[in-house]
């Protein structure tokens, strides 16, 4: 263990003088942790090419630009969608008529139980069952 | 130079000219990471510009608790791993087990003398296949300056793992290079 423990302190040792290029011995381990400290300054083959700013600086205008313009374009639309309705409604003289819904105003409970029971099956479903199904 | 405050506050309030300036002060640190984790060079370079996208998105919540390039190299570092999560590359596992850190070293040298900058090719070469993490504490120590705490917060290890790591790496490379050298 202590030879160990020894071995590890003398590579340290060797480590700390060859990071402060003090590591003048020219045994074996020295020697080859010279070069290692001289390889581990020399930067990696892959380089971004000159005008990576530029481009990412453009992808990242035109990624903010499109969303603007489209909904630009989905206002406009919801615009004359809403200005036909209302100009359709006034031309026809439309008077809305409930027909069956009249009728189950009475059970107008049972529709928010349904959905609040909806909702609980649901959020089960997505917290205690599919969890044990996937692992 | 602009001091990082300076610039963060520029980027926030949308000034792209204070962007590129900052993309052209980190691009080498996101070129280490992301050039020495990934291996598919045709990937490199999108991988790097969606670093760059994602600290656009995000600076919001870069509140200074670390230097800007030891957050923009912590994006850097989850985005590479993320990616090779994606492509189900295994990062997760150090090969710790004798026996395989005996097979790096026992792995076929150059079989002619190497002259001084075919040795350091070959050495970056063979850094490229340690584990993920032996690479990572090696590159943001050596080329990027930073000191055990940046690199523990880079990559969530604790300074005394980085340490050891750091140490492990280079004794690995060091018994490979005397094995070549024939010692």
């Amino acid at each position: 263990m202590s030879d160990i423990k020894s071995f590890d302190e003398q590579e340290e040792f060797l480590q700390r003088e060859a990071e402060q290029s003090q590591l003048k011995a020219t045994d074996a381990d020295s020697r080859a942790y010279r070069h290692v400290f001289r390889a581990l300054q020399q930067e990696p083959e892959f380089k971004l090419s000159p005008s990576f700013s530029v481009r990412v600086t453009s992808r990242l205008q035109s990624a903010t630009t499109r969303p603007t313009r489209e909904y630009v374009w989905l206002a406009l639309g919801l615009l004359c969608f809403i200005g036909g309705a209302v100009f359709a409604v006034m031309q026809l003289q439309f008077t809305p008529d409930w027909g069956f819904l009249k009728g189950m105003a009475r059970f107008g409970y049972l529709f928010i139980f349904g959905a609040v029971f909806i909702f609980v099956l649901q959020w089960v479903d997505k917290k205690f069952i599919r969890p044990t199904l996937t692992h | 130079m602009m001091d990082d405050r300076a610039l963060v506050s520029r980027v926030k309030s949308g000034d792209m000219q204070a962007f590129g300036l900052l993309i052209r002060q980190n691009e080498r640190l996101v070129a280490h990471m992301i050039g020495r984790i990934v291996k598919q060079s045709e990937d490199r370079e999108e991988l790097c510009q969606d670093v760059f996208m994602k600290v656009f998105d995000r600076i919001g919540e870069f509140g200074f608790q670390s230097r800007l390039s030891t957050w923009i190299a912590t994006v850097a570092y989850r985005h590479a791993i993320n990616h090779l999560r994606k492509q189900q590359m295994a990062f997760a596992d150090l090969p710790e087990s004798h026996d395989s850190l005996e097979r790096f070293i026992d792995s076929e040298n150059p079989e002619t003398t190497l002259t001084e900058s075919d040795m350091d090719q070959w050495i970056v070469k063979l850094i490229d296949q340690l584990p993920v993490q032996y690479k990572t504490v090696l590159t943001l120590y050596h080329l990027d300056g930073m000191n055990y705490a940046e690199i523990g917060t880079i990559t969530e290890m604790p300074e005394g793992t980085v340490k050891n790591y750091l140490f492990r790496a280079r004794q690995l490379l060091k018994e490979k290079v005397k094995k070549h050298l024939g010692e």
